[in-house]
């Protein structure tokens, strides 16, 4: 190729030219080899259009190398692996990678919404505040769909992604991060002490600034016996494509291993990023520095990039970015990359903002035929899809210069992100202009550029020492040799301040690339008032891209302080937060997905439940048997079934999910006394009794049933959504209120299957199934309990009713759960026992009146479910004076009662409002229904509800109205004890 | 006779030649329930614990541990100090829990069988310590949790005790209610090494 532009040199570099790979680029094939980013490749078939940018459309290209890109993104992939805002620069390429450049429509190459260049002056910061807000109210909502096509980068999708991610938990002695010259360095010295470490580079190569210098001098040799040197250490971790991108306290880092180069193939389990939560005894950062660029007109187009960038493309990449470069700058290291740009036959002028430069460096550019304009800057570029000259001030005169690539660097800044996360501010360094670590915890440190040092081989010298502390941090001893130099002279870092951009004579100033944010933005910002840093980003969206300001944030403070008449660290920077470059939710999602995303809880008797006709179904954290085909074909028709069959014959019930704790110790009768508002201190072996408890706020928290096996053990029961806050309650009371109570819980839930036979013929099954064992009125009362051995299992048994009828609860050790169940059905069948589920479970309740969940929700007390007289009024218990607070004792409360339907063919629906049969429907109502069940008793629709004033309403007709139906129905107030009001049915 | 149902029998018995090959074709791990263990827990009462001791040693044989993550095997008895005055007796001889209740006088120590409240799984092979790493919040380095140490910890949003019984095997005690779960969970993350399934006597 002999245009302008970027083209492949023929030899160097570090790419592989033996392994050749195929890619393409919105549908078209190009090649590239290994080693190179995408865009690399893409540079050297010499496309320079990298995407569009933001807000104005503007053909824009590759800026830098590396993660600091603002440019050049992509959409990688395709289908549900399509990945959007993927830097082009960080792309490792691979045979077969699918590529699309961003915000162009059609295309990037023919872009209709250029258009928007042509409205820039009304696209200014914040134009959105101040347009499209009229004619009238609500006119925004006109406008926000076209804006919202119009706006974002890349597309997001809506169909799943088939890759796998993984996470792993992972533990160091000293975490490196960043192996460059410095993170090498500290490596190799923790490392020799035995320490175990881990060092991290987002890169696929590890080198850090070194992989940018020339593939076959001193310093690559340096880099490779350091290489060689970990290799060896067994203790030693390198973990390459794998980026910290936060820290968190307790020495916690994220990081985040990229394999999307290894094409991974979920099928087989392999993962396409893995998420590492790291904890280290001690951290070094060594995480380099970024180059920032010069800010003057039209410092856009493609062809304007960084200066150290085009180094790297020219050494790593062997691509050079053009035929006739100029570099502006004001500093040294921008000098090392025109004399590498040079080297290889690219035509050089170097346009340098100070006065008088290292006569090494002058001498040097002499003879590599270099030009040089001393105390000159840029003013503007020229050129539209491809940068042609450049507009410089030299001594006094205005000068055109062409060019068809312009590296610019106004120095380089730490990467000081990481480092701050967890709140330690950087600090201003006006030698470099540039903001370092304002400091560090007691086990972290910062070596190299990432400290501020940028001159010489201090990087290599500070990276020793940091990795000899970090392996004393964590107690080895990793001995006192000296740092190994790299066997090549050091580099110079002289610098002179930037010169702050003035507001350029043509075109415009680019401040933040991603954001289209000008320098005219940031001065107009100023002059309506958004002063501070804050809100200065904010408002001109300045370094809030998918680059997070990484090239604009420090150009941005300079150009603020100045308008403030302010020095830079008076006008202050913005605050790091995680990540440092941005991660997919794929990777913090992990394995957590799909039927992986919580832990599902099973009863022991599941697999029956699944071989015999239930339909499941998730109840809080478990799967439930929800209802039996046998009973019917819908659940409808089943639950009404079930029903019927309990109060006609004898039913199975699974209770295993119920909270069970085990009460033991010399003060158990006391601590239950304690926690139940009624008297439990004398309760006798072989009794259970129905007990509430409250919270502090005498709110209930849950009710059950105590039962005494013996002299010192207790079994309590709970329902099952409040058992683990009942058992973190009860330990909460034990460990803080009365640690002198000597008392010992433990959750039992998963010990014991629990089932509940109920039903007139349930004595009659109990008796068929385990004969050999009492259970007559006399011997087994009711709430009397019992423990039995059948078959020398133990089996608990207690006399209590849930469903209103005759109804014991059996447990047995979960082993042997679904044993127990079989023979039940199995002996009782002559009675016709069946199975009964959760719906049929929760609703036989409700015809006796029995308070449940959906009763109690941390809003009622005691007296609202007419459960008041069970409150001792001897002994203390929780909740008892908060209980006696006027407001709660109002006896216009909504308290609990029963409401039947009296319009037969509608029905009651829970969370209906109830109002007074003749008044106006406005508000809150009176009341409302909690729990609803077709009655097989009363063959209507019943419900429970809370209501104005409670029982002292029986008889009154109300209106019960669900407003997102529409429908009103008519009901009336009745106890909510339905049926067997005088309880004939549970003493027979 | 009473027959005992494993919470993860189905699960062992599904899948075809029990088990499945990795994404390098072989099986590098083992996962296998381990049935027939009984597990009791004591807790000692604190105003009479020197008595409780005195009563565990004679009917155990030996004292209670004092170290808060090794296990201390005597005999048949592998015994867990799983937190203050808290202890686990895990055991494959059936009556242990029976015996325990029977001589071990309740006014002194709360004695609770537990055996059904916990399933036993070991997890065997080179790649066993990466596989419970990818979900287990402990550092695995074999000198750090060495051969013969356990640790309480968190798999999956539940509670679990892990436990090193050799270079290249972990037993883990899941709560019965989640093992499925756990189960399904463990095999999801041994999917690219391959594992296989099966059941054995603990």
């Amino acid at each position: 190729m002999s245009g302008p532009g970027p083209y492949r040199l023929p030899a160097g570099g570090r790419i592989d030219r033996t392994r050749p790979l195929a890619f393409t680029l919105e549908g078209r094939q190009l090649g590239g080899y290994a080693g190179d980013t995408l865009a690399s490749a893409l540079l050297g078939n010499g496309l320079t259009l990298a995407g569009r940018s933001f807000k104005y459309h503007r053909p824009r290209g590759f800026i830098a190398a590396g993660v600091e890109e603002p440019n050049g993104l992509f959409t990688l992939g395709s289908g549900g692996r399509a990945t959007p805002n993927v830097p082009g620069t960080v792309v490792e390429l691979f045979d077969g990678l699918v590529a699309a450049r961003q915000n162009g429509s059609p295309s990037v190459d023919f872009d209709v919404m250029a258009v928007n260049s042509l409205l820039a002056p009304v696209l200014g910061a914040g134009f959105y505040y101040k347009t499209f807000m009229g004619p009238r109210r609500g006119s925004w909502m006109f406008y926000e769909p076209f804006i919202r096509r119009a706006a974002g980068l890349g597309r997001a999708l809506h169909i799943a992604d088939p890759d796998r991610y993984e996470t792993r938990h992972a533990y160091a002695d000293v975490l490196v991060v960043g192996a460059g010259p410095a993170g090498l360095a500290a490596a190799c010295a923790a490392g020799r002490g035995g320490a175990r470490v881990v060092l991290v580079d987002q890169d696929s190569e590890a080198g850090g600034s070194q992989l940018g210098e020339a593939a076959d001098g001193p310093e690559e040799a340096w880099r490779r016996e350091r290489l060689a040197e970990l290799a060896a250490m067994p203790g030693v971790e390198l973990l390459l494509r794998t980026t910290a991108f936060g820290l968190y306290d307790g020495n916690t880092v994220g990081l985040i291993e990229r394999r999307d180069a290894h094409q991974p193939d979920p099928a087989r389990g392999e993962a396409r990023e893995v998420l590492i939560t790291l904890r280290a005894k001690a951290i070094v950062f060594a995480t380099g520095a970024i180059e920032r660029p010069l800010v003057f007109g039209d410092n856009d187009r493609p062809g304007v990039v960084l200066a150290g960038a085009a180094q790297t493309y020219l050494e790593r990449y062997a691509v050079a970015l053009g035929r006739q470069a100029v570099v502006a700058t004001n500093n040294d290291r921008a000098w090392y990359s025109a004399l590498s740009l040079a080297e290889k036959g690219v035509g050089v002028t170097v346009v340098e903002q100070r006065a008088t430069v290292d006569s090494q460096l002058l001498a040097r550019a002499e003879s590599a035929r270099v030009a040089v304009l001393l105390g000159s800057r840029p003013l503007y570029a020229i050129g539209a899809r491809q940068v042609e000259a450049v507009v410089v001030e030299a001594a006094g005169k205005e000068l055109r210069l062409g060019c068809d690539v312009l590296g610019s660097s106004a120095g380089w800044a730490p990467v000081v992100h990481l480092s701050s996360h967890t709140g330690i501010r950087p600090v201003y360094r006006a030698d470099i202009d540039a903001f370092v670590p304002g400091g560090h915890a007691a086990t972290h440190c910062s070596a190299g550029a990432a400290n501020g040092s940028l001159s010489g081989w201090d990087a290599v010298t500070e990276g020793h020492e940091a990795g000899l502390r970090a392996a004393r941090i964590a107690g080895h001893e990793p001995g006192t040799r000296t740092a190994v130099l790299p066997d090549s002279p050091a580099r110079t870092y002289a610098f002179e301040t930037a010169r702050i951009p003035e507001l350029p004579r043509r075109g415009k100033a680019f401040v933040d690339f991603q954001g289209d944010v000008t320098l005219k933005d940031v001065h107009g910002a100023h002059q309506e008032g958004y002063v501070s840093v804050e809100h200065l980003k904010r408002y001109t969206t300045l370094g809030m891209g998918t680059d997070q300001g990484k090239t604009s944030n420090v150009n941005a403070v300079g150009v603020m302080a100045s308008l403030r008449h302010l020095s830079v660290p008076e006008a202050g920077t913005t605050t790091f937060r995680p990540p440092y470059t941005p991660i997919t939710v794929g990777a913090l999602a992990g394995r957590s997905v799909g039927h992986h995303f919580r832990p599902i809880r099973r009863s022991p008797l599941h697999d029956w439940h699944v071989a015999n006709g239930a339909t499941m179904i998730e109840a809080g954290p478990w799967l439930r048997a929800w209802w039996y085909a046998w009973a019917g074909s819908t659940i409808e028709k089943a639950y009404v079934e079930e029903m019927r069959h309990v109060r006609s014959a004898v039913g199975i019930a699974d209770v295993s999910t119920l909270g069970k704790i085990d009460v033991q110790g010399p003060d158990a009768a006391e601590f239950l006394n304690r926690v139940y508002v009624n008297g439990f201190a004398k309760l006798p072996v072989g009794k259970a009794r129905y007990g509430v408890m409250l919270n502090d706020d005498a709110t209930v928290l849950d009710d059950g049933t105590t039962a005494r096996f013996d002299d010192t053990r207790y079994f309590m029961t709970t329902t099952t959504a409040q058992a683990a806050e009942v058992m973190s309650h009860l330990e909460f009371l034990l460990q803080t209120a009365w640690p002198e109570l000597d008392v010992a819980v433990t959750s039992l839930t998963d010990q014991w299957a629990g089932m509940s036979v109920a039903g007139p013929r349930s004595r009659q099954a109990l008796e068929l199934a385990l004969p050999g064992h009492d259970f007559t009125d006399a011997a087994l009362p009711h709430m009397g309990c019992r423990q039995i051995e059948v078959d020398g299992i133990p089996l608990r048994v207690l006399r209590l009713s849930f469903s209103g009828e005759l109804a014991y609860e059996l447990y047995a050790p979960a082993d042997y759960g679904i044993a127990l169940w079989t023979r039940l059905l199995g002996s009782a069948a002559p009675l016709g026992i069946r199975p009964y589920g959760l719906e049929s479970l929760a609703s036989l309740r409700i015809e006796k009146g029995h308070a449940a969940g959906l009763e109690l929700d941390h809003r009622t007390t005691l007296d609202d479910l007419g459960l008041g007289k069970m409150a001792s009024r001897e002994k203390a218990f929780v909740g008892r004076e908060l209980r006696l607070r006027p407001a709660l004792q109002d006896p216009e409360r909504w308290s609990l009662v029963g409401l039947e339907c009296l319009e037969s063919g509608k029905r009651l629906r829970g969370g209906s409002i109830l109002f007074a049969a003749v008044e106006p429907q406005k508000g809150h109502g009176r009341g409302y229904i909690t729990s609803v069940t077709w009655s097989v008793e009363l063959q209507k629709y019943i419900a429970l509800g809370l209501y104005d004033g409670g029982l002292k309403n029986v008889g009154q007709e109300v209106v019960c109205a669900f407003p997102l139906k529409g429908e009103q129905v008519r009901a009336r107030v009745v106890s909510p004890v339905f049926l067997d009001a005088k309880g004939e049915r549970l003493h027979v | 006779m009473f027959e005992a149902h494993s919470a993860i029998q189905t699960l062992l018995a599904r899948g075809a030649r029990g088990g499945r090959d990795g994404a390098n074709g072989g099986r590098a791990l083992r996962i296998i329930e381990r049935r027939g263990f009984t597990l009791t827990q004591l807790v000692l009462h604190r105003r009479s614990r020197d008595a409780g001791l005195a009563s565990v040693r004679s009917a155990l044989g030996c004292d209670l541990p004092t170290a808060v993550d090794s296990v201390a095997v005597t005999g048949d008895l592998r015994l867990y100090r799983t937190g203050p005055e808290h202890y686990w007796v895990v055991s494959s001889e059936p009556t242990t829990p029976a015996r325990l209740e029977g001589t071990l006088p309740g006014e002194l120590i709360a004695v609770t069988p537990l055996s059904s409240s916990r399933v036993c799984v070991s997890v065997t092979g080179a790649k066993a310590g990466a596989v419970l790493a990818t979900g287990i919040p402990v550092d695995l380095h074999p000198a750090v949790f060495r051969v013969g140490q356990f640790a309480q910890s968190g798999l999956h949003h539940t509670g679990v005790l892990l436990e090193r019984r050799a270079e290249e095997r972990y037993d883990l005690f899941f709560l019965r209610t989640f093992a499925a779960t756990l189960h399904d969970w463990l095999t999801d993350a041994a999917l690219v090494h391959g594992y296989d399934l099966g059941s054995e006597a603990y």
